[in-house]
C-alpha cells in the first residue's frame, strides 16, 4: 500500500479539535485548543480505537445517572452492528510508558502547521515533565473542513463522543479507569487488551430492556 | 375243579360287570398295568443238582488238614448224606449246595466257611447247564458262573463278592426257572414303592432245616410266606391278585398326591379360577384402549429417544456452524477494515497533500518558498528533498475495486454462514419443542398408569391361565386314573375272590394230606391240621386247637416236613405248582424223633420221589444207611463213627 498511516493523524486531529480545552494566555501563538499530557491523548485515542471500552464507560455513566437516556442511545450507536469490531484498531501494548507512539501522527499534523507539540522538562532537563499538544487556528479550520469529508467524518463524530464521555478527567484517571475495565473483564492478558464486546452487548441488552 | 372253572366268567368280563366299564376298556387297562387276567400259573421247570465238589483245609488245633469232597448226583430220587455222629459236616454239604445256588450262604458255620477254599457245584436248570465255581478269599466268594444249553456253549459271568454273586444268580435263575420276581411293595422314604423279591426268597422253598422257624420260606410272617406258598402250590389267580393289589396301592398313592397338588391352588375350585379368568379378560378387553395406550406409550418412548439423539446431533452441528460463522464474520470484518482503510487513507492523504508544509516537525523551522517551487517543478519533497512518489489514481482505484470485491465475497460467505446457523437454530428449537411435548405426553401416560395396569392384568391372566391349566391337567389325570383305579381295584377284588375260592379247595386237600402225613410222622394225637392260605396252621390235637408256637420243636420239624411233602405232592397232583423239584432236607431226625417215626418220615419222603419221579431230594441226617430204606447205597455218602464225610 502506498498510503502510510495518514488516518492516524486524522484521528488525532479530531481528538484535539473535540477534546481540547481552550488555551491560556501562555500558549504558543496562533493556537486555540490544547490537550495537556500525552497520557490523556493516548487514553482518548484508546477509546477512539476500542468502541467496546468506550461503550462500557458510557454505560457506567448511564448507571450512575439513569435519567440520561441519551447516553443509552449513544452506547447503542457505538455498539451498533459490527462497528466495535470494524472500528477496533488493536493496541499491541498497554503497559505504562510503553504506549503507542503518537510521534508519527503528530509529525504529520505539525508539518502543515495544524498542531504544535511542546515539551516541558524538569529543572535539570533530564525528564519530560509534560507534553502539550496544541491545535493551531489553521488546524481548527482544516479540521472543520475535513469533518465534511467522507469517510473521515466518522472520526469527527466519534471524537465528539469521546470528548463528552471523557469530560475533564486527567490522563491518569482515564488510563487507570481503562485498566480497571480490562482487569474486571479478564481482558487484560499480560500486555494485550482483549475485546469486551460480548459483555458490553449483554449489558446493553439488559439495560435496553429495563429502560 | 373243571366244573367250577366252566362256571366262571372270563376274568375281564367279571371286572367289566363290576365296574360298568366295557370289556375292551378293562382289557386295555389291565394290559397297561401288566395285570395278567390268567387263571393258571406256568408249569414248573426242573432244577437238579448234578455234581457237588469242594475243597479246602481244616484247621484243628493249629494243624492244617486239606480236604476235598466230590459227588456225582445227576439222578432224580433220594440221595442220602449220613453220619454216625454229629458234627461231621453233613449239614455243610447241603449248605454249600445252597450257597452255590443262592449266591449267599444260609447256615454255614464260620468255622467251615474259613476252611473252604474252593467250591464247584453243577446244576441242571430246565435242561440247561449251570456250573457255579468259586474260590473263597477273606470269607468272600470270587468266581464264575457258567450257563448255557451245554458246557460248550455256556457263557461266563464273573463275580467278585457276595453281592455280585447274588445278582448273577438271581438274574440267571429267575429267568431260567421262569419265575417272576415276587411283586411286592414296601414303604420306602415314606412312600410306597414297588420292589421285587428276588431269587433268594424263592430258594427258601428248597430247604427245610432245623433252623427255619416257619413253615416254608425263611422268615415268619408277612406277605412273603403267603406268596411263596401260593406260588409253589400255584393257586390260580394269585399272581393276578398280587399284581392288581400292587397297582391299586400305587394308583391310590398317585391320587393322594394329586389331591395334595390341587390343594396348592389355594383351595379354589376349577370353577372359581375360571370365573376369575373371565373377569380379567373382560377387564382387559374393556381397557382394550389400554393396548392403544401402551402402544402410544411405546411409540412416545421411541420418539423421545429419537428426538434426544436428533437434538444432540443438531446441537453439535449448530456449534460447528457457529464456529464457521464466526470465522466468516471475522473475515468479513477484516475485509471491511481493508476497504475502510483504503478509503480513509486515500482521503487523508489527499487532504494532507493539499496542505502546504509549514514548518519542520523536527526542528520547527519554517519551510522556505523555494522548497515549494522545487517540489512542484521537480517533484522533489519540500521537506526531505526525496523524490515524491505520486499515487496513480488508477492503481488506487484498482486496489479499491479489489478490496470491494473481496468484501462482497466475504459478506456473501458471512451471510450464508449466518443463514445456516439460523436454519439449524430453528430446527434445533423445533426438535427441542417436540421433545418437550413428547416428554409431557410420556408423563401424562405414566401418570394415567394405563400401560402399567394393562401389564399387571396381563400377568395376572397368564398366572390364572397357568393355574387353570395345571388344575385341569390334574383333574383330567384324576379322572383318567380314577377309571384305571376303578378297574384295577375291581380286578384285585375279583382275583382275590377267585384266589380264595381256589385256595379253599386246594388248601383243604393239602391240609388233609398234611394231616395224614403228620399222623404218620408221629405227631401225637393229631386229629387235623389245617393249613391256611396265609401260611398259618391250626392243629387240632387231643381235642384242642394248637397254634404253631404251641408245638414242640420236634413237632414243628415234623409238621414242616409233612407240609413240604404235602405241598410238593399237592402241587404235582393238582397239576399246578412251579416248584422246581429240588428238596434239601437237613437233619430230619434231630429233634426227639423216635426211630420208627423217623423211618416213617424217610419212607414218606422216598415214596414222594417214587410217586413223582421228577423230584430230587437230598436228606442229611445222623444215622446209618439202613435208615434210608429203599435208597441204594450208591446214593448215600456215609461217615462211620470216627471218620468224616470230607
Amino acid at each position: 500500500m502506498h498510503i502510510q498511516g495518514k488516518r492516524n493523524a486524522v484521528r488525532i486531529l479530531f481528538i484535539l479539535a473535540k477534546a481540547g480545552e481552550p488555551v491560556k494566555r501562555s500558549a504558543p501563538a496562533d493556537t486555540c485548543l490544547v490537550v495537556h499530557a500525552e497520557k490523556r491523548l493516548q487514553a482518548l485515542d484508546f477509546w477512539m480505537r476500542n468502541p467496546d471500552y468506550l461503550a462500557s464507560e458510557i454505560l457506567n455513566q448511564f448507571d450512575a445517572d439513569p435519567t440520561q437516556k441519551k447516553l443509552l442511545k449513544i452506547a447503542e450507536t457505538v455498539m451498533d452492528g459490527d462497528e466495535p469490531d470494524i472500528r477496533r484498531l488493536a493496541m499491541q501494548r498497554f503497559l505504562f510508558g510503553a504506549w503507542e507512539a503518537l510521534d508519527d501522527a503528530i509529525a504529520t499534523l505539525s508539518l502543515p502547521g495544524l498542531v504544535k507539540m511542546e515539551r516541558k522538562y524538569s529543572a535539570d532537563g533530564s525528564k519530560i515533565r509534560q507534553t502539550s499538544y496544541y491545535l493551531t487556528v489553521e488546524g481548527k479550520t482544516k479540521a472543520a473542513e475535513l469533518e465534511k469529508v467522507e469517510p473521515l467524518d466518522w472520526y469527527a463524530k466519534r471524537a465528539e463522543v469521546v470528548a463528552e464521555i471523557a469530560g475533564t478527567r486527567t490522563g491518569n484517571q482515564l488510563k487507570s479507569l481503562q485498566y480497571q475495565v480490562a482487569q474486571y473483564n479478564d481482558a487484560r492478558h499480560g500486555s494485550l487488551i482483549a475485546p469486551i464486546r460480548a459483555e458490553v452487548e449483554e449489558r446493553l441488552a439488559k439495560l435496553q430492556v429495563s429502560a | 375243579m373243571t366244573d367250577r372253572r366252566a362256571k366262571e366268567l372270563p376274568f375281564p368280563k367279571a371286572v367289566s360287570a363290576a365296574t360298568g366299564c366295557s370289556v375292551k376298556e378293562v382289557n386295555e387297562i389291565l394290559a397297561q398295568y401288566s395285570i395278567e387276567p390268567a387263571g393258571t400259573a406256568p408249569s414248573a421247570r426242573p432244577l437238579r443238582v448234578v455234581r457237588i465238589a469242594f475243597s479246602g483245609q481244616k484247621e484243628i488245633n493249629s494243624e492244617f488238614e486239606p480236604f476235598s469232597f466230590e459227588w456225582e448226583v445227576d439222578r432224580n430220587g433220594v440221595w442220602g448224606i449220613l453220619a454216625a455222629e454229629n458234627l461231621v459236616g453233613k449239614s455243610s454239604i447241603l449248605q454249600i449246595v445252597l450257597w452255590a445256588l443262592r449266591g449267599r450262604y444260609k447256615s454255614l458255620t464260620a468255622t467251615v466257611r474259613n476252611w473252604i477254599e474252593h467250591v464247584d457245584v453243577t446244576f441242571r436248570v430246565d435242561g440247561r447247564f449251570l456250573r457255579v465255581e468259586f474260590d473263597v478269599e477273606d470269607g468272600e466268594p470270587l468266581g464264575v458262573v457258567r450257563y448255557g444249553s451245554s458246557p460248550d456253549t455256556a457263557t461266563d459271568r464273573v463275580f467278585d463278592g457276595t453281592e455280585e454273586f447274588q445278582d448273577v444268580m438271581q438274574e440267571i435263575m429267575l429267568s431260567a426257572l421262569g419265575l417272576e420276581p415276587i411283586p411286592a411293595s414296601q414303604v420306602a422314604a415314606g412312600r410306597i414303592v414297588p420292589y421285587d423279591d428276588g431269587w433268594a426268597a424263592y430258594t427258601g422253598a428248597f430247604l427245610t432245616d432245623a433252623e427255619s422257624d416257619a413253615i416254608i420260606g425263611e422268615n415268619v410272617g408277612g406277605d412273603l410266606i403267603q406268596r411263596l406258598l401260593q406260588v409253589y402250590i400255584g393257586i390260580p389267580w394269585v399272581r393276578t391278585y398280587f399284581q392288581a393289589k400292587r397297582h391299586t396301592r400305587l394308583l391310590e398313592q398317585d391320587s393322594a398326591a394329586r389331591r395334595r397338588k390341587l390343594q396348592g391352588l389355594g383351595g379354589r375350585s376349577l370353577d372359581d379360577l375360571e370365573a376369575e379368568l373371565m373377569e380379567i379378560n373382560a377387564k382387559l378387553q374393556e381397557e382394550g384402549a389400554n393396548n392403544l395406550a401402551s402402544q402410544q406409550l411405546n411409540s412416545a418412548r421411541t420418539e423421545r429417544d429419537d428426538l434426544t439423539t436428533r437434538v444432540q446431533a443438531l446441537s453439535n452441528s449448530l456449534t460447528d456452524a457457529k464456529d464457521t460463522a464466526a470465522t466468516c464474520r471475522q473475515s468479513r470484518i477484516v475485509a471491511e477494515q481493508v476497504v475502510n482503510a483504503l478509503a480513509e487513507e486515500s482521503a487523508a492523504s489527499h487532504f494532507f497533500g493539499l496542505l502546504k508544509p509549514h514548518s519542520c516537525p523536527r526542528c520547527s523551522a519554517k519551510i522556505e518558498a523555494v522548497r515549494f517551487k522545487k517540489e512542484q517543478e521537480d517533484n522533489e519533497c519540500s521537506v526531505c528533498a526525496e523524490k515524491l512518489v505520486k499515487v496513480d489514481p488508477k492503481e488506487l482505484e484498482a486496489e479499491r475495486a479489489q478490496a470491494e470485491e473481496r468484501l462482497k465475497d466475504a459478506k456473501k460467505t458471512d451471510r450464508d454462514a449466518e443463514r445456516f446457523v439460523k436454519r439449524l437454530e430453528t430446527k434445533l428449537q423445533e426438535s427441542r419443542n417436540r421433545l418437550n411435548d413428547v416428554g409431557l405426553t410420556l408423563n401424562q401416560l405414566a401418570a394415567a398408569g394405563t400401560a402399567a395396569d394393562a401389564g399387571i392384568l396381563q400377568s395376572e391372566r397368564d398366572h390364572l391361565e397357568g393355574m387353570i391349566q395345571a388344575a385341569t391337567a390334574i383333574l383330567e389325570a384324576e379322572n383318567d386314573s380314577a377309571n384305571d383305579l376303578l378297574v384295577v381295584r375291581a380286578a384285585r377284588d375279583e382275583a382275590e375272590h377267585r384266589v380264595k375260592q381256589a385256595s379253599i379247595e386246594i388248601m383243604a386237600e393239602v391240609s388233609s394230606e398234611v394231616t395224614r402225613l403228620c399222623k404218620g410222622l408221629g405227631i401225637r394225637d393229631v386229629e387235623s391240621v389245617t393249613l391256611k392260605r396265609n401260611a398259618h396252621v391250626d392243629v387240632v390235637k387231643g381235642g384242642s386247637l394248637s397254634k404253631w408256637k404251641d408245638l414242640s420243636p420236634g413237632e414243628k420239624l415234623r409238621l414242616r416236613i409233612a407240609t413240604v411233602i404235602a405241598l410238593s405232592r399237592g402241587a404235582q397232583s393238582l397239576g399246578m405248582g412251579r416248584h422246581p423239584g429240588l428238596l434239601l432236607i437237613d437233619s430230619p431226625g434231630r429233634e426227639e424223633i423216635q426211630p420208627e417215626h423217623l423211618h416213617e418220615i424217610i419212607s414218606e419222603l422216598v415214596k414222594l420221589t417214587a410217586d413223582y419221579p421228577d423230584y430230587q431230594m437230598f436228606i442229611s441226617m445222623t444215622g446209618v444207611p439202613s435208615d434210608l430204606d429203599g435208597v441204594p447205597s450208591s446214593r448215600i455218602r456215609y461217615a462211620e463213627k470216627g471218620s468224616s464225610l470230607w
